[in-house]
């Protein structure tokens, strides 16, 4: 099962935990595939421009460019508020340190990614950051250590406020998230339930 | 704003707001060494698609065959999907779009017509607050993939979700939410967008609560 390791720190102590492949939800419940037919036969995606030329969408690239067209390779990573961001190493290059949570570290972790995991833990929450390629801003994980297996769950922290009778909410801070828009992979069966 | 119907297992209900969490996170963006915002632009690559017979060592000593000369680096800017029979020229329409279910195993379980589905969170049926699971066993249990939180507009929705709030904590458990007449469906939160089993979560400290709805779509579980 366990392919890659990383290297974390608990207390004093040096904490080696393998990771698997990330768990795919299609690898528990199935996929779905979209197809354009007519008559009962599959069509090709094309593009079509405004000029009405027709391409296949393999002779499309995207490339990052500044205003005026020029290649900007490669692109630097800052924040909105013009912080430059230098890239961490991935958690397979460095020793991270891992720490114990509540309950509260993944009720506020928006998961992306799950994946199997080794480790000599006793079973609890455990909070680290991560990162699987060197990146500049680094995922919080939650090594979950349950007695029927170990999983880390890496994703983004979210801040969810307490409602008190007066409090006025920040309806435009956040914009829509594309993932719960999609209609990709809708229909997967819900096994689970 | 995404408003959520919510009754209770004692009957009550209400419209209430649904509200996203804040990232912690900080957005970032590309920049160029001068620091300018990286755009991304969409380029035809020049690929002219000619057979590989085509492609002989004198053809392409002579010329460039391989290359469309007439498109490379048209920037397109805007630009629309289509669709054309393979090997076709002309573009069709009247077409339909046609969903395959694989099981995990590969094999296909269903091909049905793709039909958009309707958001579900707001209809004339609530949403309702169903099966309860200890907070312990949730989280042992589901991949969250996405939170919410309720919110209110009035103080009579104050004290409702106060109160559903605290029944949670006290008991220390989840309650599942469920749409439809008989509360048992997936929640859809906007038209066209991917049904989603969710859970209700509270929390209170003093008049002030706290309600997540913790959206799952996968059982923390190896295949």
């Amino acid at each position: 099962m366990a392919e890659k390791s990383i290297l974390l720190q608990h207390g004093d102590r040096e904490v080696p935990v393998k990771l698997g492949a990330t768990i795919h939800r299609e690898a528990l419940y199935g996929r779905q595939s979209k197809t354009v037919e007519k008559d009962g036969e599959p069509l090709q995606k094309v593009v079509l421009d405004a000029e009405g030329h027709v391409f296949h969408p393999s002779d499309i690239a995207y490339l990052p460019t500044d205003s005026r067209g020029s290649l900007a390779a490669p692109p630097l990573v800052q924040t909105e508020e013009g912080e430059p961001l230098e890239p961490k190493p991935s958690s397979f290059k460095v020793k991270r340190a891992l720490q114990p949570v509540g309950v509260g570290a993944l009720v506020r972790l928006r998961v992306d990614a799950v994946f199997p995991a080794e480790c000599d833990l006793s079973p609890g929450l455990y909070s680290t950051e991560f990162a699987y390629r060197d990146a500049p801003v680094l995922k919080t994980a939650v090594l979950n250590v349950t007695p029927h297996g170990a999983f880390l769950l890496t994703g983004i922290p979210v801040e969810t406020p307490l409602q008190g009778k007066t409090d006025i909410y920040s309806f435009f801070d956040e914009p829509e998230d594309e993932a719960d828009d999609d209609g990709d992979d809708e229909d997967i069966s819900f096994e689970m339930f | 704003m995404k408003t959520i119907h919510l009754s209770t297992e004692d009957g009550k209900n209400a419209r209430v707001p649904l509200l996203r969490g804040r990232r912690l996170t900080p957005t970032t963006m590309k920049v160029t060494a001068l620091g300018e915002e990286v755009v991304t632009k969409t380029v035809h690559r020049g690929n002219a698609h000619v057979p590989p017979e085509v492609l002989t060592t004198q053809a392409l000593i002579e010329g460039d065959p391989e290359i469309d000369l007439a498109n490379i680096g048209r920037i397109l800017s805007d630009s629309s999907r289509a669709y054309r029979r393979p090997g076709g020229v002309t573009l069709e329409g009247n077409f339909q779009v046609v969903v395959t279910t694989y099981t995990a195993n590969g094999d296909v379980k269903d091909r049905s017509v793709h039909t958009p589905r309707q958001a579900n969170i707001n209809e004339t049926a609530p949403v309702r607050v169903g099966r309860r699971v200890p907070l312990a066993e949730l989280f042992q249990r589901f991949v969250f993939h996405n939170q919410f939180y309720l919110g209110h507009e009035d103080g009579l929705q104050h004290d409702f979700l106060l109160d559903v709030a605290r029944g949670l904590e006290a008991a220390g458990e989840a309650a599942m939410l469920g749409a439809g007449p008989k509360g048992t469906q997936p929640l859809v939160l906007t038209n066209g967008g991917t049904p989603t089993r969710a859970f209700l979560m509270g929390e209170t400290a003093g008049d002030k609560y706290r309600l997540l709805v913790l959206l799952t779509r996968q059982e923390l579980k190896v295949p």
